[in-house]
């Protein structure tokens, strides 16, 4: 009797912790699934048609790294209540808080243009033309924000994040050999031709698609937005940990999917790949496709958030996804603003929509090295942070992390501003 | 037409940018002193941070140049 008594109240114990996470569950899993954006889909699908399964350990890797990052964005806003934009003004004056608002603002509007680009090229596939999709993808995006609850929007966020999962029933119809997957995720190798100038870029690539910058601002601000206390921070972490779970899932079944079928070819786009794997399976360059519009979707209507929030943070105007139009004008004025102007210029005959695309990755250079000291510095600081603060463990866990990922990305940027820097061996 | 395309266009223009520099003054004095306490390693940071991004727009800069070259 006792035995039973007890299972049943662990398993009540357990369905409440989860009808808790799931009121909770949302900023997370909408950034980590969003993370993969069309930029990131058109990486994982260069890795996996260079070098085959060779690199999905690597994978395995940069997941915890993005939940380490990502974590503390959690602790700071459910604790502080700012979003990171407003946190730096606080903490470091004026100078650093322009430098970081004005370069969030120029990256983020930046890489939406990459968004409208992979999604209006995966829509092309389709024969549905570029101004339909920016034109659909504005209305739809101006709806999600316009109902007036930050909980509504995040519901239907993750109704996309799902569509995201496309990948996987596509990685089944190539049939990957499972124990030649397995052994690439769990033994960290060096794929056959060693360590080469194109692995290096490659590398570099995925973790700059990993960590960028808009990541630490949108969900921070999401935190705030949300209302999230401290004593959610737990239910916060787990968001975090299952959404960096998903990411690197989505990332490896890419690789599964253009290794398998893909494999020595020269990928240059996502939208590339879905047309090549069209001509193997229809139903796979399909999966592709719309996997690569979502991907573009998730990344737009995150950063579009996180630049708005950031703004209205700043400058005191009412900054949240629960207030009407009338309510917060600018919020919204600004958010229209940069979906619009952003959907625009991939319209326009002849925009320098290669030159965006590398461009985005230099900027964000610029942004994500002073976005993560930050968080570090701020993290550490007890007196607003107190028992949340960072602990040794984790200050030796995320300085490595970070610096890391910060001479990475440095690295990236600069080849791709000097392409032959890196050529020669 | 002329004067009511002046009252409505160049002074609602004229006003956006009167209130926006209002409210960066704003933000400037509100913010003007951090508050964050720093220690060496705080410093140390910010000024690697200020060294970073300086050769940073110097190989900008640089690249810049060498395009319109």
């Amino acid at each position: 009797m006792n035995f039973w008594a007890n299972l049943f109240y662990k398993y009540r114990r357990g369905w409440k912790a989860f009808k808790m996470y799931l009121i909770l569950a949302g900023p997370g899993i909408i950034v980590m699934i969003a993370d993969n954006d069309a930029g990131g889909i058109t990486t994982y699908a260069a890795t996996g048609s260079k070098y085959g399964y060779h690199l999905l350990w690597f994978l395995v890797i940069l997941g915890p790294i993005a939940y380490f990052v990502q974590e503390m964005t959690v602790r700071l806003g459910a604790v502080t209540k700012r979003g990171h934009a407003e946190a730096i003004f606080f903490a470091f004056g004026s100078f650093w808080g322009w430098f970081s608002l004005l370069d969030l603002i120029l990256t983020d509007w930046l890489t939406l243009v990459t968004e409208f680009i992979g999604m209006t090229a995966a829509m092309s596939i389709f024969h549905i033309p570029p101004w339909v999709t920016v034109t659909v993808v504005s209305i739809v995006m101006g709806l999600m924000v316009l109902q007036g609850r930050y909980w509504t929007w995040e519901k239907i966020a993750m109704l996309f994040c799902l569509v995201n999962l496309v990948y996987i029933p596509a990685a089944f119809l190539v049939h990957p050999s499972v124990p030649d997957v397995l052994k690439n995720c769990f033994i960290p190798h060096l794929p056959p031709g060693g360590f080469t100038n194109d692995l290096f870029f490659l590398l570099m690539a995925n973790v700059g698609t990993t960590i960028a910058p808009w990541m630490v601002f949108f969900q921070q601000s999401a935190v705030v937005d949300k209302g999230m206390q401290e004593k959610d921070i737990g239910m916060g972490k787990l968001d975090t940990a299952i959404g960096s779970l998903f990411t690197i899932l989505i990332a490896a079944f890419v690789i599964i999917v253009t290794g398998t079928v893909l494999r020595g070819m020269n990928i240059e786009s996502a939208a590339q790949a879905a047309i090549e794997l069209m001509k193997t399976n229809k139903y796979l360059g399909t999966f592709l496709a719309i996997g690569l519009f979502d991907a573009g979707f998730l990344g737009a209507i995150c950063i579009s958030l996180a630049s708005s929030w950031a703004f209205g943070e700043v400058f005191g105007w009412a900054h949240s996804l629960n207030k009407n139009v009338k309510e917060a004008p600018w919020f919204f004025a600004f958010y229209f603003f940069a979906i619009l102007t952003a959907g625009i210029v991939v319209l326009i005959p002849g925009a320098p929509l290669v030159l965006i695309t590398l461009f985005v990755q230099v900027i964000a250079v610029t942004l994500l090295p002073a976005a993560l000291i930050f968080l570090i510095i701020l993290l550490n600081n007890e007196e607003s942070m107190g028992k949340y603060k960072n602990t040794l463990l984790q200050n030796i866990v995320n300085i490595t992390i970070v610096t890391g990922i910060i001479a990475l990305s440095t690295a990236y940027g600069v080849s791709t501003l000097f392409p032959n820097l890196f050529k020669g061996s | 037409m002329g004067s009511f395309l002046y009252e409505v266009f160049v002074k609602g223009i004229k006003k956006f940018f009167t209130d926006t520099f209002t409210q960066i003054r704003e933000i400037n004095e509100k913010y003007a002193v951090p508050q964050i306490k720093t220690n060496a390693w705080t410093n140390f940071a910010l000024i690697m941070l200020r060294a970073y991004l300086v050769v940073l727009i110097l190989l900008l800069v640089y690249k810049f140049i060498t395009l319109l070259k």
